[in-house]
């Protein structure tokens, strides 16, 4: 993988390079579970932990909706591709949440996303339940302090919302 | 990160401080902070500090990283700093003005008595929510075409007066005449045009809000005079930026600059620091792009200030025509203007980015409105909720001290996962009420994480603004009534 902003080198794969992945995204009304709300002075930040690279997304996606007070009407659906370009882990996952966001705005939020790595990136598709209602503006995910960190458990990543 | 401690500072006034170039390697230039002992005590403990010295490292940065009483940690730049670079060497970076691209304030005044509407706040406060919507749940009461985002983007509130929003003497009261010119809307991606058709004329959330406020107090008397602020009359102040328009530029050039930081080879200690050479045509880009989302935002302020309006002349219709309400001004407090400025002795004309920090004119200074122009132009720094904002003068000072510059609020104190835990949405509503503060918000643990414990004390940043010669007291504002998204 390439070098990040600090110069430091990555030496391990993060995503399995083959087959076709599919995660939930579980709504949640409490911030529990594999994220955490920590606290920083101005923003929004989340602890966000899993097992390798595609739960970390998945967790962090429901860490998002849930900062948002994100509530669904599983009546309306839809369905979207999205390409996300081949970069540094941190950078791909920022690219996810900020997609997310566009969609929350477009009043979507996504429930399960289908995904694939290819040469050039992710190829997802994402299932995505008309918003019903949200108690919060999030502007965007930001790359502050953004660091994955691998533990004995998987990954975990603390990700800074502008709000 | 080297800790900086409160003995690496120089005192150069009871409210400026100093850390100089030599407390890390990569600084080039210094840190000024202007505050007074206990709140830059305050400012240690956040990376707000840590993130003026990480600024200070960008190229072609000019005299110092100016930090505001009101500083708090943000990302990549601390919330409350100012850094000027130079146009011709120097770098402009998106996350040294922010997601909410010209977020910002407008005052109105009126003539009419506070007590004169006693009755009418309740009424007054549905109709602005139902005229001003959040934007969370409907859209706006616009819905742009293509061809009509491009007009607001390059006219801002010229646009607005053009279709009915806006008065001449608005347009004339808001900083820039409310448009930044050479800005292209080709700069900004398909995904900010789409967001920016449906979202003008609302607030938003978060810190976002229109206030309905009686002038408390006057210190200045002919400014406040010029200003039209008259003791015991109500005023209006909305706060709000460039909604999912600027967000989604700020995101898209954050992305995009950080490999024109690497072809550029510019060393960026924090990834949010992304930036690219202002004469690149990477840095051209988002400047272009940037002025819209600019522009975007005085046109929105506009809308939700006429929202404002037509709501006072229906509630208080009868009352008399004191009720008009006028643009006292309109600043912005995130935001990158190309200005002249005196460094070292040199005229230079530097990419001055302010984020979370107004501009504060002196007298004198060019562009001010006719009736402005002796006295300075206004800074409007709001209080938090249910506090007093206050209304102050640009000073001749604050153009060799800080660029211009002044604080943008009280600035917060604790995190917004604090507040929650601490604060409950039903206490502030039952305390505020009791005050008699009307209250209309969209949420109520929203409404908890902007309590007034959540921020500081506004009235210690003022000390130090006018304690620094960065604004002079004009006028203090008292909350009625709060409308937040």
């Amino acid at each position: 993988m390439g070098e990040n902003a600090l110069g430091k080198r990555r030496t391990r794969r993060l995503f399995v390079t083959s087959g076709m992945y599919n995660i939930g995204i579980g709504m949640s009304k409490t911030i529990e579970g594999k994220f955490k709300e920590i606290a920083h002075t101005a923003d929004l930040a989340l602890d966000v932990w899993g097992e390798d690279l595609w739960d970390l997304f998945r967790n962090a996606a429901q860490g998002l909706y849930a900062l948002a007070g994100a509530v669904e009407n599983k009546e309306e659906t839809d369905r979207f591709d999205l390409r996300i370009p081949l970069g540094e882990e941190e950078q791909m996952l920022v690219d996810f949440l900020n997609e997310l966001l566009y969609l929350l705005d477009k009043k979507w939020v996504v429930r399960r996303v289908e995904g694939k790595k290819t040469e050039n990136g992710l190829r997802l598709s994402l299932d995505a339940a008309r918003l019903a209602g949200r108690s919060r503006e999030i502007k965007a995910a930001t790359f502050h302090d953004l660091a994955l960190k691998e533990t004995e458990d998987g990954l975990r990543a603390t990700i800074v919302f502008d709000v | 990160m080297k800790t900086i401690r409160l003995n690496d500072f120089k005192p150069l006034s009871e409210y400026e401080w100093e850390l100089p170039r030599s407390f890390r390697a990569d600084m080039r230039v210094p840190v000024r902070v202007f505050a007074s002992s206990r709140l830059l005590e305050g400012a240690l403990r956040d990376k707000s500090l840590e993130q003026a010295v990480n600024t200070s490292t960008l190229p072609g940065i000019l005299g110092w990283v100016s930090v505001m009483p009101d500083v708090h940690q943000g990302y990549g730049f601390p919330i409350g700093g100012v850094a000027a670079t130079d146009v011709e060497t120097g770098v402009v970076s998106p996350g040294g003005i922010g997601y909410d691209i010209n977020c910002g304030v407008r005052l109105m005044a009126s003539l009419l008595p506070a007590e004169a509407a006693k009755d009418d706040l309740s009424g007054l406060v549905n109709l602005i929510d139902r005229l001003c919507p959040s934007g969370l749940g409907e859209k706006g009461r616009i819905r742009l075409r293509d061809a009509e985002l491009d007009d607001v983007c390059l006219h801002g509130s010229r646009w607005a007066l053009k279709n009915g929003y806006a008065d001449a003497a608005d347009v004339e009261h808001t900083e820039d005449q409310g448009c930044l010119e050479d800005a292209d809307l080709r700069a900004a991606g398909a995904r900010a045009r789409e967001r920016g058709l449906s979202q003008l004329g609302t607030l938003g959330s978060g810190n976002h809000f229109i206030e309905i406020q009686i002038v408390d107090e006057i210190f200045d008397e002919a400014s406040a005079e010029s200003m039209g602020l008259r003791k015991g009359c109500l005023a209006v102040q909305v706060h709000s930026g460039s909604r999912g328009f600027g967000h989604q530029i700020c995101t898209d050039y954050v992305r995009s600059l950080q490999s024109a930081a690497n072809k550029y080879r510019i060393l960026l200690p924090d990834r949010e620091l992304a930036c690219a050479p202002i004469s690149s045509e990477e840095g051209q880009a988002y400047l272009k792009a940037m002025r819209c989302a600019a522009n975007y935002a005085y046109a929105n302020r506009q809308v939700l200030a006429q929202g404002v309006r037509d709501a006072f002349e229906q509630v208080l219709a009868g009352k008399g025509g004191g009720r008009r309400l006028r643009t006292v001004y309109d600043v912005a407090h995130n935001i990158g203007k190309i200005e002249t400025h005196a460094v070292q002795g040199k005229e230079r004309a530097a990419c001055v980015h302010r984020k979370g920090a107004t501009r504060s004119f002196g007298p004198g200074t060019k562009g001010l409105p006719a009736d402005y122009r002796k006295i300075g132009q206004p800074v409007l720094i709001p209080g938090s909720m249910g506090t007093r904002s206050w209304v102050l003068r640009g000073a001749a000072t604050s153009m060799n001290k800080s660029f211009g510059s002044c604080a943008h609020g009280a600035g917060r104190l604790l995190s917004r996962a604090q507040a929650k835990r601490q604060i409950w949405g039903e206490d502030l509503v039952r305390e505020l009420t009791g005050r008699g503060i009307h209250v209309k918000a969209g949420s109520l643990s929203g409404l908890a994480e902007e309590a007034p414990e959540a921020y500081k004390d506004v009235e210690a940043v003022i000390e130090c603004v006018a304690g620094a010669g960065l604004a002079e007291k004009v006028a203090v504002l008292r909350p009625l009534a709060v409308i937040k998204g």
